[in-house]
């Protein structure tokens, strides 16, 4: 590796653990948010619920975009022996997102609060805890 | 574990008590396909309906728990609960087990129109302990509530029903205005036996906490009696009675124009002309009617009847028929009742005993068949109070005060002074009781109100409102009404015990307000709107405003100091600001600059 590839990593390794840093606490705010609208759902279907709702959709769908870049990040760091184990459940979650979408198209608003509650959230909170996790690895590493 | 066989079997034995009916319809009935129970992840079942899940497939006693918490302000806020939608009941159960329900007789009604969902959950939730607390209603039907009551809606059964609550909703949404009080005009006629129970009923609709405005038009009495004296050519005397009509009904729309009423409830014999009834219809004031008089007597109904919005009648059968001929639909059946604030017992003075008092007396006018019927009682002790009997007839012994007409107040002092009240009703071309009698005249009641015993001719009607021998006793003739003159005044007991039962009926079920009631409930089971000026009043109340605001906010905080007023305009706050010290605050500046926009854009408004 020359100077100049070991440079551009190290740039890459800061920026994801900027990146990192970041989404830690979006995960919370999205998890929160997100658990805000389960609740609430069950009891009534207001604009100001699926305003939320979306909003939080929104927001972890960023989450996930940023989960593929940190992933291909991390397949472009040649020396580094940093798994993404920490990782992995944020695949689980594509399947729960596809269960919240069918239970959205059919109006199941119970199973929609159910999956978000008892499926997702625990996801976002493994998640949050891997992306701790791949913070500390990194700044062992 | 009960198995689901034990468990439906208790439920419906319990159901059975409480709603015999609605028991024996679960039983007959399955459950359609789309119905799957589900097993929640803490073992207790959930259901889904086509795509639409009931409770939560992991926690549903949770999640019910969090309902009520949801609801609770307005839970505490009502005086009876109405829940859209039943499910598995698991909200229902945790409503019942707050302390509210447990120490009120809180009225909770629960609609549900799947009878296949009610049959699963008593299949599969123990529901003993609620199914007594709970009023289950499956039809269409909007059943009776009491003032102040909220609607909670289990979202996922308004879902599963849509079409069924989009139905029920707006129509429960009427009953809660209609409960919290409607301004009604009541339309008294100009004189005459209705006029006061047109007094009955505005009084009657005040204690249900509506407001009334009483037109009345009893101070036109003497002058339109007077066209009769004016001239004796009957077409000359009618054409002045339909002009005279026709002024009073134009005192009345514009009065009406000020009041701006959410109903005009007119009374028999009211002075509302056709073009003003059109009018009514023509700005979308609802009208009712209550037609207190026998129709076959009195045919001016077929004229009425069509122009208001709800007809009510003392008589059913052929009447219905005879309306449904004309083509009116909007009738309903309201008898006659009793005013407790006027008709009640009183303690007499010995003087009053003597006065008023006698083994059997007759209060009412002579019409043919009382005077023929009466003169078979002259060998007791017989007293007749009233007007327009014939002074040179055997009966002139007992007519009291030379046929003088008496007083409510009189009248209600010989109620309880007779030991024997004879109630015949009138007839202008019987001999005595008329055979076929239907409705029951407001005279029954009221003699039952002030707990005296009485005797009334045989009305097709009367079962339906007295039980027969335990609360009123009826004569066929005059041969069984003197033998039961004798059984009763030789057993004073069994009197007593009969007016005390007549009494007590009448008080439960027979009072003006009762038929208020019934009355508004009718018009809103028959599709009552409020006129389209209710809106506009109802952007004015102060209560909703500061609920719109929010009690917290600035606001909502600024206008609570107007809370002792029902309703306030912009004026009102403009006046307040003006009589107010120091700066402006950013609210009061807002509703200044209202008025200013009103005032230059609008200036009929405040």
């Amino acid at each position: 590796m020359g100077i100049d590839d070991a440079k551009k990593e190290i740039e890459l390794v800061n920026a994801m653990k900027k990146g990192i840093c970041e989404a830690v606490g979006i995960v919370r705010e999205v998890g929160k948010g997100l658990m805000g609208c389960a609740h609430l759902l069950r009891v009534e279907q207001t604009e100001r619920v699926f305003t939320a709702l979306s909003e939080g959709i929104k927001d972890l769908s960023h989450l996930i975009d940023f989960i593929k870049e940190l992933k291909s990040g991390m397949e472009h760091l040649k020396g580094s022996n940093v798994s993404m184990e920490p990782l992995l459940c944020w695949d689980r979650s594509l399947n729960v997102f596809e269960e919240m979408l069918s239970a959205f198209e059919r109006k199941d608003w119970i199973t929609l609060s159910d999956l978000i509650q008892y499926e997702l959230h625990p996801l976002l909170i493994e998640g949050e805890k891997g992306l701790s996790d791949l913070k500390e690895r990194f700044q062992e590493a | 574990m009960e198995t689901k066989g034990v468990v439906f079997e208790k439920n419906i034995k319990a159901l059975t008590v409480s709603n015999p009916e609605l028991a024996t319809s679960i039983l007959t009935i399955n459950r359609q396909d789309d119905l799957q129970v589900l097993t929640s992840k803490t073992g207790i079942p959930s259901l889904r309906a086509g795509h639409i899940t009931l409770h939560s497939i992991y926690e549903p006693i949770k999640e019910a728990e969090k309902w009520v918490e949801y609801h609770r302000e307005r839970i505490e806020r009502a005086s009876a609960l109405v829940v859209l939608g039943f499910g598995l009941g698991y909200h229902i159960m945790e409503l019942c087990k707050l302390e509210l329900f447990k120490v009120t007789e809180m009225d909770l009604v629960v609609f549900e129109p799947r009878l296949d969902i009610l049959r699963t959950a008593l299949e599969a939730v123990d529901l003993t302990s609620i199914l007594s607390r709970v009023r289950l209603v499956t039809g269409d039907e909007t059943p009776p509530v009491a003032k102040g009551f909220e609607i909670l809606e289990h979202k996922p059964s308004v879902t599963l029903s849509r079409g069924y609550f989009e139905r029920l909703l707006p129509r429960l949404k009427v009953l809660q205005t209609v409960k919290k009080g409607l301004k009604i005009m009541v339309v008294s006629p100009i004189y005459g036996g209705s006029l006061p129970i047109a007094r009955y009923c505005a009084s009657a609709l005040r204690n249900l906490g509506h407001e009334v405005d009483f037109v009345d038009n009893s101070p036109y009495k003497d002058a339109f009696l007077s066209i009769n004296s004016i001239t004796s050519n009957k077409t000359h005397q009618d054409q002045l009675r339909a002009l005279f009509t026709t002024f009073v009904s134009e005192t009345i729309m514009a009065r009406c124009a000020e009041v701006k009423p959410d109903l005009v409830f007119a009374l028999a014999q009211a002075p509302l002309s056709d073009g003003c009834l059109k009018r009514f219809k023509d700005y979308k004031i609802p009208t009712a009617f209550w037609f207190v008089e026998d129709f076959r007597l009195m045919d001016y109904w077929q004229r009425v009847a069509p122009f208001y919005d709800y007809f009510f009648t003392i008589q059913r059968g052929k009447f219905f028929d005879k309306l449904k001929e004309i083509g009116v639909r909007n009738f309903s059946y309201l008898p006659m009742a009793a005013s407790l604030d006027v008709h009640e017992r009183l303690d007499l003075t010995r003087e009053e005993l003597d006065t008023y008092g006698s083994d059997i007396s007759f209060v009412g006018a002579g019409y043919y068949n009382r005077r023929n019927f009466l003169k078979g009682l002259l060998d007791f002790d017989l007293k007749i109070w009233g007007t327009e009997w014939d002074m040179n007839s055997p009966l002139r012994k007992c007519i009291q005060r030379s046929g003088e007409r008496v007083e409510t107040e009189e009248t209600v002092k010989i109620f309880n002074a007779t030991k024997v009240n004879i109630n015949l009703h009138s007839s202008t071309y019987h001999e005595g009781v008329n055979p076929y009698g239907d409705f029951v005249n407001p005279r029954t009641f009221e003699i039952a109100a002030c707990e005296g015993f009485q005797l009334v001719d045989h009305r097709s009607e009367m079962a339906e409102l007295f039980r027969i021998g335990e609360e009123m006793v009826c004569f066929e003739d005059l041969n069984d009404m003197r033998h039961k003159i004798k059984y009763y005044l030789d057993n004073p007991e069994e009197r007593y015990k009969i007016a005390r039962q007549g009494r007590e009926r009448v008080v439960n079920d027979h009072t003006y307000k009762h038929r208020m009631e019934e009355m508004l409930y009718s018009m809103v089971k028959r599709g009552y709107e409020p006129p389209p000026w209710r809106a506009e009043r109802e952007d004015e109340d102060v209560e909703r405003l500061i609920e719109e605001a929010g009690k917290d906010t600035e606001l909502g905080r600024y206008l609570a100091r107007f809370i002792e007023k029902e309703r306030i305009s912009i004026s009102d706050v403009v006046q307040d600001i003006g009589e107010g010290k120091g700066d402006l605050t950013e609210t009061e500046k807002i509703f200044l600059l209202i008025k200013e926009f009103r005032g230059q854009y609008a200036p009929g408004k405040t």
